[in-house]
């Protein structure tokens, strides 16, 4: 026969079972929560020209989050993304106007992005510049250096075979977000299944305990900017592509969109915590405000503030949950 | 007298002048001196956590350039670090991924981890250094200070490390988790590795090494061959110099 007290015992423990799934999962319950938000605000919400035109809006956004969420992990910031997107699209558009095939242009940017990722990661763990200083320096000279290559012009006349890019597959699917979701994949791997991503992981949680374990900390870190860098050219390619035209004004104010998403989707500025997972959505449920906004007609102007308001209520939530662990 | 393992020239850096010792395979070769002495300095120095202005290291006759704890890792040396939450442990990593983490290309094929591999070895660490755990995936931070440290020396243990360096070795540790620790560390030792020892505790110091060295102010001032029989020359040496 159970006693009153066994039987309270057993309601204290369902609960706290509950309040743990709701904890784990709290990411996915709230991209649901805007799913049915939307739906029931606009009927074009699930519409499936409105979801591939989200997903196409996303992707941009998408690509450098998940090379900000490598950065993030590893307790740094790069705040030129935006920078590199606009400078490796000019980049790739000035190639391409001087005859050069699209393949060998594409792979000379991505190869330049990667570059400028490195020379981020150089300058914050050789010099021992703080990261948001060295990625400050880098966004404005990359920015100017893209401003500087037309005097502020856009580059026209970009070749029909390198622009199908920006275009749709099978139809009606933008290449830019399947580019997006293979890459999100490939990372997810990445992180869960490689030494690479077990020895990120690390760095970011204890930097010292990580050197005194053995582990190359600057290297780690500075791979990570890599890869940043590497996708923000990503991005300035294909963003190039849909435009049609090098745009050097491209991916202003792109950096803050990444930061927040990718802390929208739980991984943590002080590192060691997070996933591409929870960037994946972040970026989602941003773009979901956003497509949710225009749906109804609403100002852009709200729509900041509004993000504002989510962004800050995500930090704090995830501030509560960690507290209480 | 031992079969020299590992020999220490000239060391010297700003908190080092000119050390000078070496070290026998399965021998437990403690330091003991005041705080400030140099005891963490030298560890640290050895390890290539700090910078020395000179200095050679030679494991096995053969002269080693250690300029970063990677490098002594590879060779074969492991530190058990002073401060146990802060350096030895990365307490939101899981007790696997701490034990595992000086290891992961030994239990990986390419850059892919064999969890199936990993899982087997700590299941054979964790039973052979008593690891109480609910299970091998839970957070180090749920452990106790007596488990941490086991965990902390599992990874070198899983490593292979043939010579082992303890900074304060049980500090915050229970009474019955010390016994175990110096237990184990005289299991490795019998196993053919070697141990330098940093402590401040003068009973640990005699019952576990073989061999004790006194630094102070940063020089070794003086040595002990037979610990257990000078238990107060040691201490008179410690403070006096």
């Amino acid at each position: 026969m159970t006693t009153k007290s066994e039987v309270m015992q057993g309601e204290r423990k369902n609960t706290v079972a509950i309040k743990a799934i709701l904890k784990k999962y709290n990411l996915f319950f709230i991209f649901i929560a805007f799913i049915l938000i939307g739906s029931l605000l606009s009927d074009q919400f699930l519409s499936v020209q409105n979801i591939l035109n989200l997903l196409q809006q996303s992707s941009f956004v998408g690509i450098v989050s998940i090379g900000m969420t490598f950065v993030i992990l590893v307790a740094g910031i790069d705040l030129s993304v935006g920078a590199i997107l606009a400078l490796t699209g000019m980049f790739v558009s000035i190639l391409l106007n001087t005859g050069m095939n699209p393949f060998m242009a594409i792979t000379l940017t991505i190869a330049f992005g990667a570059f400028l990722g490195f020379v981020n990661g150089f300058i914050s763990t050789k010099f021992k510049v703080p990261a948001f200083i060295a990625t400050l320096a880098m966004m404005v000279s990359a920015r100017g250096l893209a401003l500087l290559t037309t005097n502020g012009e856009p580059i026209y006349d970009l070749p029909a075979s390198f622009t199908v890019l920006g275009g749709n597959i099978f139809g009606k699917i933008p290449l830019t977000a399947v580019i997006w979701i293979v890459l999100t994949i490939i990372a997810i791997v990445v992180l869960k299944y490689t030494t690479f991503g077990r020895k990120i992981y690390a760095v970011g949680g204890n930097a010292e305990s990580a050197r005194l374990s053995g582990i190359r900390v600057n290297r780690y870190i500075t791979w990570c900017f890599v890869i940043c860098g590497t996708l923000a050219g990503v991005a300035g390619i294909l963003m190039s592509a849909w435009l049609t035209v090098g745009q050097p004004t491209a991916g202003t104010g792109l950096e803050l969109d990444v930061i927040a998403a990718v802390v929208l989707g739980g991984t943590s500025l002080m590192g060691g915590k997070g996933s591409i997972g929870g960037t994946f959505i972040g970026v989602l449920i941003m773009s979901m405000i956003v497509n949710i906004f225009n749906l109804l007609g609403l100002s852009s102007y709200y729509q900041s503030i509004f993000m504002g308001v989510i962004i800050v209520l995500a930090l704090v939530m995830n501030q509560m949950i960690s507290n209480k662990k | 007298m031992k079969e020299e393992f590992i020999k220490i020239e000239n060391f010297s850096n700003n908190k080092l002048k000119n050390i000078d010792f070496s070290v026998g395979k399965g021998e437990i070769l403690g330091l003991y001196g005041l705080v400030g002495s140099g005891r963490t300095e030298l560890l640290r120095a050895i390890y290539g956590a700090d910078q020395l202005a000179s200095g050679n290291f030679y494991m096995n006759g053969q002269k080693k350039k250690i300029k970063s704890p990677s490098d002594a890792v590879d060779i074969g040396i492991g530190l058990v670090p002073e401060n146990r939450k802060t350096e030895g442990a990365n307490l939101d990593l899981s007790i696997l991924d701490n034990a595992m983490l000086s290891s992961l290309s030994s239990y990986s094929k390419g850059s892919f981890m064999k969890p199936s591999m990993m899982k087997q070895a700590m299941l054979d660490v964790m039973k052979k250094l008593n690891i109480k755990a609910h299970n091998m995936h839970v957070p180090m931070s749920t452990l106790s200070g007596g488990n941490q440290q086991k965990v902390i020396i599992a990874k070198w243990l899983v490593h292979k490390s043939k010579l082992l360096l303890f900074d304060e070795p049980t500090q915050g540790i229970d009474i019955g988790a010390k016994d175990e620790i110096y237990s184990i560390m005289k299991e490795i030792v019998n196993e053919g590795s070697s141990i330098i020892v940093a402590t401040s505790e003068i009973d640990e110091l005699l019952a576990i090494c073989d061999r004790v060295l006194i630094l102070f102010e940063g020089e070794i001032i003086k040595e002990f061959s037979r610990p257990s029989e000078s238990k107060n020359d040691i201490m008179n040496s410690a403070v006096s110099g």
